[in-house]
């Protein structure tokens, strides 16, 4: 599924499900200046992730500011069927959420 | 409220710790549940040593081989090292990523259950050539891997 957040992709491998996921976001250091104005650009990033299986979290993480902009992430579920549904919902330091939700076919 | 939300709101309120010893969360999720804050002291550390003792305390890292982290030896573009860590060690718990010559090491936490592997990819910053490091805890111990990165155009600054 693509929408204005980002995108995923899962698809089963030898019975495992394989998941990728693009996330739209600027995950800005704090450490950067405005190229024409200087002004520094606040620190916005991502920090927490929940991946879900069948709408189980399988997998959480916690995220720094270190991790690139429109942040990737790969992972794999273990045992999964087509018909099984696979989300990642993100928060992000300023408490906005977003989530990306996929089928397996 | 869902579970799901509640995991995401877990600062609010009643803590999920509160919530799995009387008995309100199903045992995975109790045996398994994510930390209910974001690690704010851990990520801000400027230390690479204090990030790691403020995330596992004083135990010692054993160095092992089943933890691979895979990265380029040159990266050209330090705003985007992609980086994909494999622990091959029985029971995973949780996977930190930090880098030594970042100001702020910590970079990512994973905490995985019993239905993933404990495989992870992701892409990072790394402000100048640096070590990945690893920390792993597993099987009851705490254990590291490192991966030398060479960047030629750093990610940190402006």
């Amino acid at each position: 599924m693509n929408n204005e957040h980002g995108k995923i992709r899962a698809r089963l491998r030898e019975g495992n499900i394989s998941v990728r996921v693009i996330m739209r976001h600027p995950m800005e250091t704090g450490r950067r200046k405005h190229p024409a104005t200087e002004a520094p650009i606040p620190r916005h990033f991502i920090h927490q992730v929940v991946c879900e299986h069948n709408g189980k979290p399988v997998m959480t993480l916690d995220w720094g500011w270190g991790i690139s902009a429109n942040p990737y992430l790969a992972f794999e579920i273990l045992a999964g069927a087509p018909g099984d549904t696979v989300s990642v919902r993100w928060t992000d330091d300023r408490q906005k959420t977003a989530s990306l939700e996929t089928t397996i076919a | 409220m869902l579970r799901r939300q509640f995991i995401r709101r877990g600062g609010e309120g009643l803590s999920l710790a509160a919530l799995a010893s009387a008995g309100l969360l199903p045992s995975l999720l109790r045996a398994e549940a994510p930390s209910d804050a974001w690690p704010t002291e851990a990520f801000h550390a400027e230390q690479l040593d204090r990030a790691r003792q403020l995330l596992f305390g004083s135990a010692s890292a054993e160095p092992t081989d089943a933890i691979l982290i895979e990265a380029p030896d040159i990266a050209e573009n330090g705003r985007m090292v992609p980086v994909t860590t494999t622990v091959d060690l029985p029971q995973p718990r949780s996977l930190a990523l930090l880098s030594d010559e970042n100001p702020f090491p910590l970079l990512a936490l994973a905490h995985f259950t019993p239905a993933v592997a404990a495989t992870v990819s992701v892409r990072v910053k790394l402000g100048a050539s640096a070590k990945l490091i690893a920390l792993v805890e597993a099987d009851g111990g705490l254990y590291r891997a490192t991966r030398a990165v060479k960047v030629t155009a750093g990610g940190c600054g402006g």
